[in-house]
């Protein structure tokens, strides 16, 4: 029996919405199953970071959420209060953005903002915190985190930085783990070593994950379930294989020729 | 332009502008009084049909003197503005042209000014050169070019990289061509901001001089003047004080809403109002 | 991080010989020469009385040495005798300083009070109409006259409804009062004076101010700060602020000059025995040797501003601070 971590149901964002509504996303439905990756694909525009951003309601200024469901492990979050909803942030369900330069705070030692993660929802002293957070960035790789630690994100590489987005992700031992192309602002060699560390967290961590991506090679080699995404819907989801062999709309056709022609 | 138009508060100061401007220009016409008219049986008289700013110490009609006062606060702006914005267009185009250490000396030059608190400078070269309206607008000029230098350097050095000018020099146009011709008329938008938002600081700051004597000297009307006796009248004649005060007030209101719609026309902001 | 201020300090240097040299310069637009007061004006004095007058001064050396001269002099603050009452500029200029720093330093507390939460609060809510008529407020603040707002309120308060004294920074029997009277009849004495010396810069802070949080708010890490699930206050006041600071931090070292230069004017309409006020007063007797005095100490006194401001900036940005540190 399938159980599913997070179910969206028409959701529907605009923008602007008294006057001439922008529907950034126009009702999208998909589930993703517990512990299983799955992949959000689609150009840009196609509303697959809005969707993702949702559900944290991370929206930026001018949109808001006009309909539809989105439930973790059963709780419609739409419907949460502050107070449930800072609960789930950075805790059961945490997200890794896109660009590692500007996620992190300039002003602010990385020691600091992975502590900081920690400290809002466990209680638990300085030390042990500290000691959680150099856990962390030793689990992505990081090499000599004791020195990153009292470092400032002006003085590390973009690869650095998501590699500590990644593990700021990871400290409170989340449910979801949303990734919003976590690979696109970096260079190509830089781009396989974190889908690397992505492959290497799936095995050993017990996590839901929630991949979104432009890129459907990536997909092809993450996820295990696919939604395509296209103008603020979603065209087709289903299993990945079943997808790339038989895609059944033509714009996940003309998505998958592209690549091909590509590769 | 219908950028401009669109913003409702920028016609308004327009045309409070241009109200101000006509009385300065018009004066003998709107002021039916002569304002330096002493009536000794009319000291401080409260606002009346014949008198419809009152009158001040010495019988003087208070409205008159504040619309001759206009041309000279006026005056002195305009020409005070005017050439703060030509020794700051010169040292500007000349540091972000040539560069190098020509810039670094006249950036250095501005920093040193700019650590003068100006109205002591000012109130120290007045003292020096005793206070004339010649005298005034010349210090207020020269005392306000900082800003538009580091203004116009800012843009020509953003500017000088373009086709253009690389275009101008092959075809063998003098450094002197390509400044005057070519760049500053590109640069001159912000000048333009900033000397309408200067025309408001210079009102204030000569009415502050003439309020402290050491400005436009009496009988000459000036708004700043008039306030000198509204603070010796204080409690007593309230229409010394509020009228001239009122005028300062919306005159320089104006010029800098006025300036914030050129630069609303000029480079139309994301969000923010 | 000493090494900063090391660097910064000595590139000051040739800042304060540019504020010599055009200290140097006014003073010597002066038609004829700063004795003639003195000695014009009495008709009695001789030739030679003259001539030993300006040898006292050293006037009669050609210009370059008059200036090296009195460089010497400044840097002991040897600015000679006021024309005057013949009593040192230095020491007029001591006992005037300590109520201009305790007014402008009380201001300087109001604008960042009020004008810094003021900025944060318009910038959290843009639009509404805590916003909107701060907005207004900003505006006319930086249209007022400040001597026209000091005369109204000073109508206001003290006149019509007696509540603050008129001038002065102490009442006729301050010597009678007990210690507690005598710090609130100063409190009294000063509400106005801080109050309109802090008027002119509150709006432009308070603009500037809201103008940094509206850019930092927008930025991604500040999405970072929610994603990770801290309540909206700890977003705002510890990530926007501390990035939003900066630029403010800058500005604020750039307004010194503007806040000594105004203290000319509410000085002289409430009667304060400040250096604004000194300066006043020099300048109708043109007092030169005292213009000259003041009209350098508070150059230095802006160049102190701004090193102050500069440090505080490079310690409060990191990013500075790691580079220049190295």
């Amino acid at each position: 029996m399938r159980e599913n971590i997070l179910e969206i149901k028409n959701l529907k964002v605009y923008f602007n919405a008294s006057q001439q509504p922008v529907k950034a996303v126009d009702g999208v439905s998909f589930a993703i199953e517990k512990n299983k990756v799955f992949g959000l694909v689609g150009e840009s525009g196609s509303g697959k970071t809005l969707t993702a951003l949702s559900i944290l309601k991370l929206i930026p200024e001018g949109g808001s959420i006009v309909d539809g469901e989105i439930l973790f492990n059963g709780t419609d979050i739409i419907k949460m209060d502050d107070r449930s909803l800072r609960g789930l942030r950075g805790s059961k369900i945490a997200i890794v953005f896109q660009d590692p330069s500007s996620a992190l705070n300039p002003v602010f030692t990385i020691g600091s903002q992975i502590v900081e993660a920690i400290c809002v929802h466990q209680n638990v002293g300085k030390a042990k915190a500290k000691a959680r957070a150099l856990e962390c960035l030793n689990r992505v790789h990081i090499p000599d985190p004791q020195k990153i630690f009292h470092d400032y994100p002006h003085q590390l590489s973009g690869g650095t930085k998501q590699r500590i987005g990644i593990a700021m992700a990871l400290v409170n031992s989340p449910e979801l783990l949303i990734l919003d192309e976590p690979t696109t602002a970096l260079d190509v060699t830089i781009q396989a070593q974190i889908l690397e560390l992505m492959e290497d967290v799936i095995k050993k961590e017990k996590l839901s994950i929630l991949f979104i991506s432009h890129d459907f090679g990536v997909i092809a080699r993450m996820c295990d379930e696919v939604g395509v995404m296209c103008r603020g819907r979603v065209v087709e989801s289903g299993a990945k294989d079943a997808i790339l062999r038989s895609p059944k709309e033509s714009y996940t056709i003309s998505l998958l020729e592209s690549v091909k022609a590509l590769t | 332009m219908r950028n401009f138009l669109k913003n409702k508060m920028a016609v308004v100061s327009a045309g409070f502008i241009i109200m101000i401007l006509t009385f300065a220009l018009l004066a003998p016409f709107i002021a039916r009084q002569d304002p330096s008219a002493i009536d000794t049986n009319l000291v401080l008289s409260a606002p009346s049909a014949a008198h419809v700013f009152g009158t001040d110490t010495l019988g003087r009609d208070v409205f008159s003197r504040i619309v001759y006062g206009s041309r000279i606060s006026l005056s002195i702006s305009f020409i005070a503005v005017g050439i703060s914005v030509f020794v700051g267009l010169f040292f500007g185009s000349i540091a972000g042209y040539y560069g190098g250490g020509i810039d670094s000396v006249i950036m250095r030059f501005v920093d040193i000014m700019l650590c003068f608190p100006t109205f002591f400078l000012i109130l120290a070269v007045i003292a020096v050169l005793e206070p004339s309206i010649f005298n005034i607008m010349v210090v207020i000029g020269l005392t306000s070019w900082m800003g538009v230098a580091r203004l116009v350097r800012a843009e020509i050095l953003t500017l000088k990289e373009r086709d253009f000018v690389a275009a101008s020099r092959v075809m063998g146009a003098s450094d002197t061509w390509i400044i005057v011709r070519h760049l500053i008329p590109n640069a001159i938008g912000p000048v333009f901001v900033s000397a309408t938002l200067g025309i408001g600081g210079a009102i204030l700051t000569e009415s502050a001089l003439s309020f402290l004597g050491i400005g436009v000297q009496p009988p000459t009307p000036s708004w700043g003047n008039i306030l000198m006796d509204g603070k010796s009248t204080l409690g007593v004649a309230w229409w010394l004080t509020i009228f001239p005060g009122l005028f300062i007030l919306f005159t320089v209101l104006s010029y800098n809403l006025l300036s914030e719609g050129l630069r609303d026309m000029l480079e139309p902001r994301l969000e923010d109002k | 991080m000493l090494r900063y201020i090391a660097k910064r300090s000595i590139g000051l240097i040739p800042v304060f010989f540019g504020i010599t040299l055009i200290s140097f310069f006014v003073i010597h637009l002066a038609p004829g020469k700063p004795t003639d007061i003195q000695t014009s004006l009495n008709p009695k004095v001789s030739y030679e009385a003259r001539a030993r007058l300006e040898k006292l001064y050293g006037l009669d050396k050609p210009v370059y040495v008059q200036y090296f001269s009195w460089l010497k002099r400044i840097v002991i603050f040897d600015f000679g005798r006021s024309y005057v009452d013949d009593r040192l500029v230095s020491e007029k200029i001591a006992e005037r300083i300590p109520i201009t720093l305790l007014i402008n330093i009380l201001s300087m507390m109001l604008i960042l009070g009020i004008g810094i939460p003021l900025g944060i609060l318009s910038a959290v809510r843009r639009g509404s109409l805590l916003d909107k008529s701060t907005t207004v407020l900003t505006f006319i603040g930086f249209s007022i006259p400040e001597f026209w707002v000091a005369l109204l309120l000073m109508s206001l308060f003290s006149i019509t409804l007696g509540w603050l004294p008129i001038s002065g920074i102490k009442s006729l029997d301050f010597e009678y009062y007990s210690l507690g009277a005598k710090i609130l009849d100063v409190a009294k004495h000063l509400i106005l004076p801080v109050a309109i010396a802090a008027f002119g810069s509150l709006a432009g802070i308070s603009r500037y101010m809201r103008t940094a949080m509206v850019g930092v708010i927008h930025q991604d890490y500040i999405r970072t700060a929610r994603a990770k699930g801290l309540t909206e206050s700890q977003v705002i006041y510890k990530h926007a602020l501390k990035n939003a600071i900066l630029p403010v931090i800058t500005i604020l070292g750039l307004s010194v000059p503007g806040l000594i230069g105004g203290s000319v004017i509410f000085e002289s309409i409430f009667a304060i025995p400040g250096m604004g006020r000194l300066f006043y007063e020099s300048v109708m007797a043109r007092d030169y040797s005292t213009i000259m005095g003041i009209l350098t100490i508070g150059a230095f006194l802006t160049l102190l501003g701004n090193l102050l401001a500069d440090i505080a900036y490079s310690y409060a940005d990191p990013r500075i601070r790691a580079t220049e540190g190295e």
